[in-house]
């Protein structure tokens, strides 16, 4: 009888550690995919994709052209439905695209990043953090590729979203441009953000001393 | 100055001229709404459907303007049903088969109810003195609508104009924003038809922020602008046809034209100075 008793209270006593382990660890998980399958149409461009974010992590998908790395990040902001596999977010969530060079109305860089926060000394100190705070009342489609994908990147920082998703951040830059824009990413290692970026460029890979997943 | 004196004591004349700055105003505004989300196709399937509504309200007695709100509103409702993600191209493809479908419609009509080919003209051009009170009211509730919609959701609208994708990410509802860009398209061109006639839209819709982001160097400031050029011209022009006893519809058009030829000379010269 005092045995079964004692062994309930050691099982209770436990199971309650295991459960305040797991949400330690939960906390700190802001992304979990599990057996992902994404598509169009329903039909799937990558299946069977698996990934664990943690809070500050930073993370490179690569992959060839094609692969899916960009339906991924779509997939994870909800753009794209799951084909099959789950996705589960506890974190609010920041996108960088590919490419913004089809905007063909009068914005301002400051009304850019503006767009994600509209308070003065945030959009002032993400355009400092990415260099481009002599850029604020310049037309954003006067800027160059690099010069855009800085303005992005502000833009994403400023929303102060826990997990960042950067698509090919690197794409239409020149070398010079890109080691410029690596350099400014280098800068958020240290930062609480986490970031997934995607890319094909090894350069990028080389450079950042991220965790590299294949897709 | 006189006659123009007296004729402003005439009741037309007033609704007209209330009409005219309404629109001015906020025709514009809904202008760069329909420019920077590629709405533009679905602004022909919109006059066609003010057609249908007009030639509908001849056949059965009833008021053109509403009448042409309502049709227009449920080919939009029809088109939305079939073309759920908002996408520039599908809005496209489906806002020209409705455009289509909506013509056939309106010829049956017309050949049914025996309306006369003149009967259905005068709806392509439109007069502001043919305005009723219930249309200033609805004018009214229109410009408050649009320019409230600007001033309080003028983040999410710069949003969705950079792109669709970032604005999701941000939490903005695009389903329901874009579908409200499309209703106040709905609504402005309905509107538009009865003041200066289906044909002659542009002149207030799309040619004020032609004009007016050849200067503007912000979002703020290309809207606040187009409605400026907008005010200037529909009421410029509403004048000169009461002085010269022209219709307004194509002085405003022509004068729109004007106005946007001028601006582009003074680029020009601008530029090579």
């Amino acid at each position: 009888m005092y045995h079964k008793l004692i062994d309930t209270f050691f099982y209770r006593l436990y199971i309650s550690y295991v459960i305040e382990k797991e949400d330690e660890r939960n906390t700190d998980l802001l992304l979990s995919i599990e057996n992902l399958c994404a598509g169009y149409d329903g039909k799937p461009v990558f299946c069977g994709f698996s990934l664990d974010v943690k809070r500050s992590e930073k993370i490179l998908v690569t992959g060839a052209n094609g692969c899916g790395k960009t339906t991924l990040l779509k997939t994870i902001l909800g753009i794209i439905k799951p084909v099959h596999g789950t996705i589960k977010s506890c974190c609010t969530v920041a996108y960088c695209k590919q490419n913004t060079s089809d905007v063909t109305f009068p914005i301002t860089v400051k009304e850019v990043v503006a767009m994600a926060d509209d308070s003065t000394d945030n959009i002032r100190n993400a355009l400092k953090k990415t260099n481009t705070l002599h850029l604020q009342n310049r037309l954003f489609n006067t800027l160059s590729g690099g010069e855009r994908q800085r303005v992005s990147l502000a833009r994403c920082f400023c929303q102060q979203a826990e997990l960042v998703l950067l698509d090919e951040p690197t794409s239409f830059l020149d070398t010079e441009t890109e080691k410029n824009l690596v350099e400014i990413l280098h800068e958020f290692e240290n930062d609480d953000v986490s970031i997934i970026a995607v890319t094909h460029n090894s350069n990028v890979m080389n450079s950042l001393n991220w965790r590299i997943v294949r897709l | 100055m006189s006659k123009i004196i007296f004729l402003l004591s005439l009741k037309p004349i007033i609704y007209g001229l209330i009409g005219m700055i309404l629109s001015g105003v906020s025709f514009p505004l809904a202008g760069v709404i329909i420019m920077q989300n590629g709405l533009v196709p679905l602004r022909y399937m919109l006059m066609h459907g003010v057609m249908l509504g007009g030639i509908f309200s001849i056949a059965f007695r009833l008021p053109v303007l509403p009448v042409s709100i309502a049709v227009n509103i449920l080919l939009v409702i029809v088109m939305m049903f079939f073309n759920n993600n908002y996408r520039q191209r599908n809005l496209l493809v489906s806002s020209s088969t409705m455009m289509v479908i909506t013509m056939g419609l309106a010829s049956l009509m017309s050949h049914i109810f025996n309306i006369p080919a003149q009967d259905t003209l005068d709806i392509l051009w439109g007069s502001p003195f043919a305005l009723t009170t219930s249309d200033i009211l609805i004018l009214s509730l229109l410009t408050v609508f649009i320019i409230t919609y600007v001033t309080c959701c003028f983040r999410k609208i710069s949003m969705l104009f950079f792109d669709k994708d970032i604005a999701l990410s941000m939490n903005v509802n695009v389903k329901f924003h874009s579908f409200l860009m499309v209703f106040i398209s709905t609504l402005v061109v309905s509107a538009a038809m009865k003041i200066i006639g289906a044909l002659l839209i542009d002149a207030l819709v799309i040619l004020p922020v032609n004009i007016g982001i050849r200067k503007a160097k912000s979002l703020k400031a290309l809207f606040i602008r187009s409605s400026l050029t907008g005010t200037i011209i529909s009421v410029t022009a509403y004048f000169i046809s009461l002085a010269v006893n022209l219709p307004v519809s194509g002085v405003m058009a022509l004068l729109a034209s004007l106005y946007f030829g001028i601006s582009c000379l003074l680029e020009k010269i601008g530029r090579k100075k």
